[in-house]
């Protein structure tokens, strides 16, 4: 193998076993949640967005609406907006339009901070299809395993599955709040959150929350540039 | 929801998915190498459309994470906030992340711990 493309998968593959066991528990918790395995199946292939999916589950488990579930998993993933310009224009020229369609469906966090830590844009290209497949294939087998063989782990509840799930995200969030402008929105973010939800359905607490975006323009981004690329995980 | 509302709803969640993502894909092809260069030295967001509404743009996945991590540790049946297990494991998941413990371990805390209340508390 290319020794290049080694280096990348070397980053890659334990990303890549991490994003398969949320991918079992995300299919145990579906089933749990009322959702059928082969939706669950489908929606790993076609949407492969993990945080957006947990929160489509989510709002279905709690009976909440179709369009309350579709709204939340969207809100979840505008992200995916600024990382792809950041990304397509890390591709520069080389990358032609049909390989970018494709490319598209495989961004997704940890695929974008791998290919923009790259100075180069060969490397930037590599380490993006590199993470971006290994991802790709273990959230999917994690979801088939977690779907038919969830049950046998018995319920997720008793396991501390459904703790596991927003410690992920804890995880996912911990690197990005450095700076103060990001901490003061993490916490007016959560405390609005729980503020409204004794008084909307499922999925809205969340949606209501990015108002809490604003409180982070009050607040300088104290920290240096060069700190934060690195803190992108 | 019905069968057919939860198909309609995956595949509106995936075409709006894909959208958001092949938008700034697609849409960069034939940028200039000038535009590459700047793209390494900052992030997406502010790459992307400098400004306020990139500002917001960027604070965006914080402020739904953290949203997410707070509805998700309290949020009980019915919109009710409950406080149980999720609370103590979350803890141990904040433990576990100021000692720079890996992703898989910082789960694994918050699942232990979580479980562990439950089996000694019922009803947690």
């Amino acid at each position: 193998m290319n020794p290049r493309y080694r280096t990348h998968l070397r980053a890659a593959l334990p990303i890549g076993f991490a994003v398969s066991v949320i991918g079992v528990s995300f299919g145990s918790l579906a089933v749990s949640a009322g959702v059928p395995a082969d939706v669950a199946v489908v929606m790993s292939l076609l949407t492969f967005a993990g945080g957006s999916q947990f929160a489509f589950v989510g709002v279905v488990g709690q009976g909440g609406s179709a369009i309350a579930a579709v709204v939340a998993g969207l809100l979840l993933n505008a992200r995916y907006l600024p990382f792809g310009a950041a990304i397509g224009q890390r591709f520069g020229r080389g990358t032609s339009t049909s390989t970018r369609v494709v490319a598209a469906h495989l961004v997704i966090d940890e695929s974008a901070a791998l290919a923009l830590a790259q100075r180069d844009g060969g490397e930037a290209r590599i380490a993006f299809w590199t993470t971006g497949l290994v991802v790709f294939v273990g959230w999917n087998a994690g979801t088939i395993v977690g779907v038919f063989a969830g049950g046998a782990l018995g319920d997720p509840r008793a396991l501390g599955l459904d703790a596991a799930l927003p410690a992920s995200l804890l995880a996912m969030l911990a690197p990005q709040i450095r700076s103060r402008r990001a901490r003061a929105s993490a916490v007016a973010g959560a405390l609005l959150a729980v503020a409204l939800v004794p008084f909307v359905p499922a999925g809205v607490p969340v949606i209501g929350a990015t108002a809490a975006a604003f409180v982070g323009l009050a607040f300088s981004d104290d920290l240096p540039r060069a700190a934060r690329v690195g803190a992108d995980r | 929801m019905s069968g057919a509302a939860l198909w309609a709803a995956v595949v509106a969640l995936a075409i709006g998915t894909y959208l958001l993502r092949s938008l700034g894909v697609v849409v960069t092809a034939g940028r200039s190498r000038e535009a590459e260069e700047t793209a390494g030295e900052v992030d997406g967001a502010s790459a992307a459309a400098p400004g306020r509404v990139a500002t917001l743009v960027s604070l965006l996945p914080v402020v739904l994470l953290a949203a997410l991590v707070a509805v998700q540790t309290v949020a009980g049946e019915g919109g009710r906030l409950v406080v149980d297990a999720r609370v103590l494991a979350m803890g141990a998941a904040a433990v576990a992340l100021a000692f720079r413990a890996p992703f898989l371990v910082v789960m694994l805390a918050a699942a232990v711990v979580a479980a562990i209340v439950r089996a000694c508390v019922p009803g947690t």
